[in-house]
């Protein structure tokens, strides 16, 4: 079967070289501005959408973050790629040189699409301890004056967060060192002190700067602290692939319990409202059949992406099932009044991404590729809905089925029940 | 009061910087408008670009006309701001774009016009015609050309 282009125009934002602008192969835009920029993928029609934006990078000055989560929330499904020195690539999906050939943008946006979601370990490692709760150790194991290996087990458990200023406060203790640090190169040591490698195995854990030791002590006392931060690296990813979807790298089923738990609590504690949406695709089976599973596991990876590029900091996606989802929106809300209403961000937030995979593309659906995609789902917000993890979870569920019997392709808010 | 609100009741975006908030949550309240404060030129241009495709969307259902609404609050202290509104004129020309100053919104398009205070359209007299003026004017005589 014969696929349908799924390409659209390219949008360069900058200035750029003629060459690289008349060799594309594909429809281009030229703008001068970032706003320009944003203006063409907020306006552009169907039947050409934009496919990447190329922003130069001198165009990002101190804001990259800014522009670039602006250009996101117009049209999460556009690639955006940095041209320039790379200083600023990181935060987008791709980057090429100024001088780059149409083949190497080219290569530039195939190599993005195909990046899968999964490589925000960072991100979760700062969430996981905070949103499970185990960061609260931190104070036990740091207010102690005589530490020894035990409080180590116990900032490894209770505050991973905190585990290295225990390390180092230990070895501090131990040896009668004037200075300890863990640092990532060596310009950051000071002149007086002695580096050596934190390395365990293949894997690199650091520096350890000492002023005050001596060469063997140090060499020592550095396999030790190697050998603890490895087994504390190794929690972490334990602790990782214990919460986490492997496919799609959103969240699992046992993080939203966890999470949707203390998240309710907080939220009675403060009186703010906090609100959960279950939905699942519409007919998912059928693409599943009909394309593949490969092309299935394409659309839940997706799924995810788009919803990352909706929900704000703060928020949670998680996938509890085979295409069922749940998003957990906690960013907080005003405290509530006497007399107030279901907050409405999150409805429209709910709406955009509803929208977002109506218009998404999955080229491996072929003649399917663009438009068909929808979602059903239903939302239920505490305290309106009820004050109960379960009940809530159970109100969305009803809700998210009403949306199917109600045709599909919709958000049950419960608004008219 | 009423006569703010319906002025200003459409969707509505504040700028404003950070530093500033509590005049962007001042406003809001004040003229009751239903307001996203955003703290940066291009996040802000973002929401007015989903406001307009949300209230497009619901247009081709309910038919409600109201346009987004774009408000800049001590917006000289942030870069680019210019250049934002510069873009939202091109791109979406509908958007209102307004300005605080001196406590009142102000329509940036009418070049400080005070939106609340709009007076109506001076009307022009010219003085009258007779009916020989008025006849020639209908049916203007063939000119001979000099030969």
């Amino acid at each position: 079967m014969e696929t349908r282009a799924t390409r659209g125009s390219i949008v360069f934002a900058g200035s750029f070289n003629e060459e690289l602008i008349s060799t594309m192969n594909q429809p281009v835009r030229c703008v001068h501005s970032l706003f320009d920029a944003i203006g063409e993928l907020a306006t552009c029609n169907t039947s050409d959408l934009v496919e990447a934006v190329i922003v130069d990078d001198e165009l990002l000055l101190d804001t990259c973050t800014e522009h670039l989560d602006a250009l996101r929330r117009v049209d999460p499904t556009a690639i955006i790629i940095v041209a320039g020195s790379g200083s600023r690539a990181d935060q987008a999906d791709g980057s090429i040189t100024k001088d780059s050939t149409a083949e190497r943008l080219s290569a530039a946006i195939v190599s993005a699409k195909s990046k899968p979601t999964e490589h925000d370990d960072a991100i979760y490692e700062i969430d996981l301890d905070e949103v499970l709760g185990i960061s609260d150790g931190a104070k036990i194991v740091k207010d102690s004056s005589h530490l020894g290996v035990i409080d180590l087990v116990r900032a490894l458990i209770h505050a991973p967060a905190s585990f290295k200023d225990v390390l180092v406060d230990l070895l501090k203790q131990q040896t009668g060192w004037t200075f300890c640090a863990i640092i990532d190169d060596r310009s950051s040591a000071p002149e007086s002190s002695l580096v050596a490698s934190l390395r365990y195995g293949h894997e690199e854990h650091g520096l350890l700067a000492a002023t005050g030791a001596t060469k063997s002590e140090l060499t020592r006392l550095s396999r030790w602290a190697a050998c603890w931060l490895d087994l504390a690296h190794r929690q972490r990813k334990l602790k990782l692939l214990a919460y986490k979807d492997d496919l799609s790298g959103a969240w699992n089923r046992r993080f939203l319990r966890t999470c949707f738990a203390r998240e309710l609590q907080i939220a009675r504690d403060a009186r703010r409202p906090l609100t959960i949406m279950i939905f699942d695709i519409d007919d998912f089976k059928h693409y599943n059949d009909c394309w593949g599973h490969d092309a299935g596991d394409d659309i839940i990876r997706e799924i995810v992406r788009l919803l990352r590029t909706i929900i704000r900091r703060g928020d949670h996606v998680c996938r509890i099932g085979g295409d069922e989802f749940a998003v957990l929106f906690c960013d907080p809300e005003p405290p509530r009044e006497p007399g107030s209403n279901h907050p409405t961000t999150v409805e429209i937030l709910a709406k955009r991404f509803q929208e977002q995979v109506a218009k998404a593309r999955f080229p491996k659906l072929g003649d399917e590729a663009t438009g068909v995609l929808s979602i059903s789902g239903g939302l239920a917000t505490f305290p309106w809905d009820s004050s109960d993890l379960d009940e809530l979870l159970k109100k969305a569920d009803q809700r998210l089925l009403q949306s199917k019997r109600d045709g599909k392709n919709s958000i049950n808010i419960g608004r008219n029940e | 009061m009423n006569e703010k609100k319906n002025n200003h009741s459409a969707r509505c975006v504040v700028l404003v910087p950070l530093e500033r908030i509590d005049a962007a949550k001042d406003v809001a309240q004040k003229y009751e408008l239903t307001a996203t404060i955003e703290h940066h030129p291009s996040l802000a241009m973002a929401e007015i670009c989903l406001i307009d495709k949300e209230l497009k969307n619901s247009q081709a259902w309910n038919g409600d006309s109201s346009n987004p609404h774009l408000l800049l609050i001590h917006t000289s202290e942030l870069d680019e701001a210019q250049i934002m509104v510069d873009s939202i004129q091109k791109y979406l020309p509908h958007v209102r774009i307004s300005e605080l100053r001196d406590g009142r919104i102000e329509e940036i398009e009418n070049h400080g016009a005070i939106v609340d205070t709009l007076e109506d359209p001076p009307i022009i007299h010219s003085d009258s015609i007779d009916a020989d003026e008025l006849s020639m004017l209908l049916d203007p005589a063939p000119q001979k050309v000099d030969e």
